[in-house]
């Protein structure tokens, strides 16, 4: 009973001295091209476009944290400071900003989420997730923990993470995407740009590949240990170089078999289709490849 | 650049002659005696700098035949694909060489990256407590994904050091390995 009193009491005593959450609201102009660094520790960054040449910060900051903006009509900086930056408390900050914005983000824990961007993007989560939609310029994101998803068609895209997946479902005529331990999925939408130059590697994670590739392009997939399905729209053209250490090789693409690898070792396929044009390069040491036709 | 001056035939001819020397070769029988005499009279704290061999003009040798050996070695590697047909015989001796070739332009970019990776390492640590712990785990769990890859293909090399593609291999997977510490390096510093 006596317990019970002094545990209700230290509950109230707590909730009287922790300092408690707050909102924000602020807005700052900033120029349609203008540039905008954010920078917060843990809880969600959701950055949406619009029409408007300014930026609106709204959201709720954890306890002791504080927010700090400003800057001049071409750049803005924003980062929330936490009294405890080893165990910060969640922030949760909505960020209005000019669509043709330069939009740089970092954060440790915090996800990150952006819409609608259309000029460059730069994003950095340590151990939160990173989830673009849109088509931006450009985007430059990488995590070590989290996923990445891209929904959309940047024109140009960097997407890495260690032991997260990296997906874009859509297409980009310049891709690099790549995992350690997680999957790297390209799910290319009809209407999209075509593939022109990408790279997609992972160690040990699978690569999934359906997109359409750009006559000329230069395709490479790569990984150790995991496997590659790689569809191709039936128009593709382009002159395939599949090799494997110690993996198998399908082909549903073309008529075309695999053989020995060029040293004595695993197997390899040299293929064409269409009238060719395309550089398409696929390589394990020891995951399964597999080649067919998007459905 | 100095790899594109080497001549070809030398380098091969070069090679012919190193595989012609007996691998091991004995002193003369007197060079002992006279070794032991020098250290009697020798004083202890000047043995070290009295080494024949860490001389200045040992060292400039050493170091000529050094360079001169990685841009042959590496010209080998560069030209294996240029090179003109040969008969079975040469071809087997050639793959030889190659493999030996191969393992020890290895062995250079291997030193390369192990300086690189070592130094990013040493970065981390520094800046260690500006990452989570969690994430700690993440790099050092993915790190040694990396190292097995690489072990593996190290194995499949020492059977078959002839093989270019695995050496391909090898490099991407240190090129992944060396990617995952810059990026670690520069989220962490911030």
């Amino acid at each position: 009973m006596v317990r019970h009193f002094f545990g209700v009491l230290a509950l109230a005593l707590a909730a009287q001295v922790a300092p408690a959450q707050t909102s924000v609201d602020r807005t700052i102009p900033l120029n349609s091209d203008g540039a905008i660094r954010i920078y917060a520790l843990a809880g969600t960054v959701t950055v949406r476009a619009w029409d408007r040449d300014a930026v609106t910060i709204r959201g709720t900051l954890g306890a002791g944290n504080r927010l700090h903006a400003g800057g001049g009509r071409t750049a803005i900086k924003a980062f929330v400071e936490s009294s405890n930056e080893e165990q910060p408390e969640a922030s949760t900050l909505e960020i209005m900003v000019p669509a043709n914005a330069k939009v740089w983000i970092k954060t440790a824990t915090a996800g990150i989420v952006v819409s609608g961007v259309t000029g460059s993007l730069d994003t950095y989560a340590v151990g939160g997730s990173i989830r673009v939609t849109g088509n931006p310029a450009d985007v430059n994101a990488e995590a070590i923990d989290g996923d990445i998803e891209i929904n959309g068609n940047p024109g140009w895209v960097r997407a890495k993470s260690a032991s997260g997946s990296v997906l874009l479902r859509g297409s980009s005529s310049d891709a690099t995407l790549t995992s350690v331990t997680g999957r790297v999925v390209i799910d290319g939408k009809p209407g999209g740009p075509r593939f022109e130059r990408a790279r997609f590697e992972t160690v040990t994670g699978d690569i999934r590949f359906t997109g359409r590739i750009e006559r000329g392009a230069d395709i490479r997939f790569d990984s150790h240990g995991g496997s590659i399905d790689v569809a191709l729209t039936r128009d593709a053209s382009a002159d395939l170089d599949i090799s494997t250490i110690s993996g198998r090789i399908s082909n549903a693409f073309t008529s075309a078999r695999p053989v020995s690898g060029r040293y004595g070792r695993g197997f390899a396929l040299t293929t064409s289709a269409g009238d060719g044009g395309a550089r398409l390069s696929v390589r394990t040491f020891k995951g399964n490849i597999t080649l067919r036709r998007s459905t | 650049m100095t790899d594109h001056s080497v001549d070809e035939a030398k380098v091969r001819e070069l090679l012919e002659l190193t595989q012609a020397l007996p691998r091991e070769s004995e002193p003369p029988a007197s060079a002992w005696e006279e070794i032991r005499a020098q250290l009697t009279v020798l004083p202890a704290h000047r043995l070290r700098p009295a080494a024949a061999w860490q001389r200045p003009v040992f060292l400039a040798a050493a170091a000529v035949l050094l360079v001169a050996a990685s841009a042959a070695v590496t010209s080998v590697v560069l030209t294996r694909d240029r090179m003109p047909a040969v008969s079975t015989s040469v071809a087997a001796g050639r793959s030889e060489q190659e493999g030996a070739a191969v393992l020890a332009a290895l062995a250079l970019r291997e030193n390369q990256y192990l300086q690189t990776v070592n130094g990013l390492i040493e970065l981390i640590e520094a800046n260690e407590s500006g990452l989570a712990p969690e994430t700690t785990r993440t790099i050092r769990a993915s790190l040694l994904v990396i190292d097995a890859a690489i072990l593996e293909v190290r194995q499949a090399l020492a059977e078959d050091p002839a093989n270019a593609q695995l050496l391909e291999i090898l490099e991407a997977n240190y090129e992944k390995k060396v990617d995952l510490l810059r990026r670690t390096t520069a989220m962490a510093r911030s």
